[in-house]
């Protein structure tokens, strides 16, 4: 048990980059009621990302890390948009959205001479583009029965594997890596024994900051308040003025920047990128925001240390082959002997 | 002010509106009363665009509102108080204040949340606590509060009293006869006898039309009314 410090050390930096990815996660199902599967493909595009900002670009890594937060915050908003949106109300402009979605899909990974497919890309975009501010615009949904409680689930699925087709056809399916010497190697000592390398550092300072960040305009800003209203009663919100459709699409940009930023963060960590990175983490997630208490931000942050330090752990002292049955098994604790998460409040409660 | 011109509303196939008309001049209180089902909640809800209405016409300032979105309505200055109260529940009563004051953006807001705080005692003790855990009546304080934040032309309050202990309930409109002379109010209420006392002008609802309308003062000593909606003096 000597390198004790050492594992606690591990688990600390990716228990925070865990974090990232699980606020945002429970941030839309608190406001929104689903769970957004396909947040594991948005925080795998995050990484790579950040990698063609790197390789292709050519930007030094401190642009690239805000970049490819803001691209997966889009993709996030766009997500919702394709997969979610019209299960809540589908109108005219959001069917041109899919029309423009499919065109850029037959662009983009079609069999099609190299002038045609960037014609048919580029085409593709405008007409998403056009279908979004017409989806945006429009007031009068199509239709406004509601749809069953499993669908945003499978959609966002449906989502994922669109998501990670398009990464395996743009970059391959094998593991990809940033180039070397990103970031100094010598690593700094914790403890006479104990270390932690610069980029886990960044990893561990990035993540607190974005959490600190987060809260503020959580709990502070009109914005955050607005995010907290729509939770509670859409309803309500829409009487004191709140733009609704704008608000989650807030809800959506900063949920897929943080999932961006815990990919590309652990993505230079472990220096793997691969397109189905994604699915490890989505269950790690999951995990952390029910034992958090679903929907409850601070309780998504503590049980993210929480799982990262068992996941550590028991690869440590255990069994690399048991990590996630462990991880799994604070579910089931969790689960039964307080279902509604440590931090969550059940909603019997409410009058 | 308020110019509402048939206006029909439904809710799928039932007609729940079939063309109402009536004016809230500025500076005046006007009340909707009439029994359960007679439209007077659907009308508020028509007119603050909750419901999206069939037909007919609503002007607000002289801009024709119907069919907007309701947070563009509100964001005119068009503040509806909607029925039960409708808290934000997980949030504090200095939160739920302040997204009163959503659609504005001048800086004098900390001074009418002041002021606020100065009208309802209450609320200020109860800042920092969860509105859930408000009273009936310390709830509805907090969303005539609320309404007030935005700074509201025009205020419309659905069933304010509905649901309050007598005590809670003269509370109330003392409060709304204050408010009064600041705002003008559009006053949906069962309780026709309060609504009456306090209203310049009313319509009375009966199946989504309005069956009679008034001088406030008139339609108290109208005897069809006086059997109808207030009852015997016991």
């Amino acid at each position: 048990m000597s390198d004790l410090p050492q594992q606690l050390i591990n688990g600390l930096w990716q228990g925070a980059a865990l974090a990232l990815f699980a606020m945002g996660y429970t941030l839309v199902f608190g406001v929104l009621d689903i769970i957004n599967l396909a947040q594991g493909a948005t925080y795998m595009w995050g990484a790579f990302f950040a990698f063609l900002c790197v390789t292709k670009l050519n930007w030094p890594i401190w642009y690239a890390i805000p970049a490819a937060m803001v691209g997966a915050g889009f993709l996030a908003v766009l997500l919702d948009r394709l997969a979610f949106k019209p299960l809540r109300s589908l109108t005219s402009g959001g069917l041109v959205l899919w029309a423009g979605f499919i065109v850029f899909l037959l662009g983009a990974v079609g069999n099609l001479s190299q002038d045609i497919k960037w014609v048919t890309i580029v085409s593709g975009a405008l007409i998403m583009l056009g279908g979004f501010v017409l989806d945006y615009r429009s007031g009068k949904p199509l239709r406004t029965r509601e749809v069953p409680h499993l669908a945003p689930i499978i959609s966002s699925i449906g989502a994922t594997f669109i998501l990670v087709s398009l990464a395996i056809s743009q970059f391959g399916a094998q593991v990809s890596r940033f180039p070397p010497n990103l970031f100094p190697v010598k690593p700094y000592n914790v403890t006479a024994e104990a270390v932690i390398s610069p980029i886990q550092v960044l990893v561990l300072g990035l993540s607190l900051g974005l959490m600190i960040i987060l809260s503020f305009l959580i709990n502070r800003t009109q914005m955050g308040r607005a995010i907290r209203a729509i939770a509670w009663s859409e309803r309500t919100s829409r009487l004191l003025g709140i733009n609704v459709d704008y608000v989650i699409a807030q809800t959506f940009f900063i949920s897929g920047a943080l999932a961006g930023a815990a990919g590309v963060l652990l993505g230079l960590a472990f220096n793997r990128l691969e397109p189905n990175m994604g699915g490890e983490v989505e269950l790690a997630g999951l995990t952390v925001i029910i034992v958090g208490g679903m929907g409850s931000i601070g309780g998504a942050a503590i049980a993210a240390f929480l799982v990262g330090m068992i996941r550590v752990l028991s690869v440590a002292y255990i069994d690399s082959s048991f990590r996630d049955a462990f991880v799994f098994g604070l579910l089931i604790l969790v689960l039964l002997l307080r279902p509604s998460g440590i931090f969550g409040r059940s909603k019997t409660v409410r009058a | 002010m308020l110019v509402v011109r048939d206006l029909c509303s439904s809710y799928g196939a039932i007609a729940a509106l079939k063309g109402v008309s009536f004016e809230v001049p500025r500076g005046s209180v006007v009340a909707l009363v009439g029994a359960n089902g007679a439209g007077k909640s659907t009308t508020l809800n028509s007119i603050s665009g909750l419901l999206k209405p069939d037909g007919g016409s609503v002007r607000f300032d002289d801009r024709e509102i119907a069919g907007w979105r309701a947070d563009k309505i509100t964001a005119l200055g068009l503040a509806q108080v909607p029925e039960g109260r409708q808290v934000l529940g997980g949030l504090t009563v200095e939160e739920n204040l302040l997204l009163g004051a959503y659609t504005r953006r001048d800086s004098e807001i900390g001074k009418d949340l002041d002021d606020i705080y100065l009208r309802f005692p209450i609320l200020k003790n109860r800042r920092k606590q969860i509105a859930d855990l408000l009273s009936g009546g310390e709830q509805q304080m907090l969303v005539l509060g609320r309404a007030l934040m935005s700074r509201p032309k025009l205020l419309m309050l659905d069933e304010p009293s509905l649901g309050l202990a007598p005590l809670i309930v003269q509370e109330v409109f003392r409060i709304i006869s204050e408010l009064k002379e600041r705002t003008t109010i559009l006053l949906v209420e069962q309780n026709a006898r309060k609504a009456l006392q306090i209203a310049n002008y009313a319509y009375v609802l009966e199946g989504g039309r309005v069956a009679q309308e008034g001088p406030a003062e008139e339609l108290q000593g109208d005897p069809k009314i006086v059997e109808a909606y207030l009852g015997r003096k016991t």
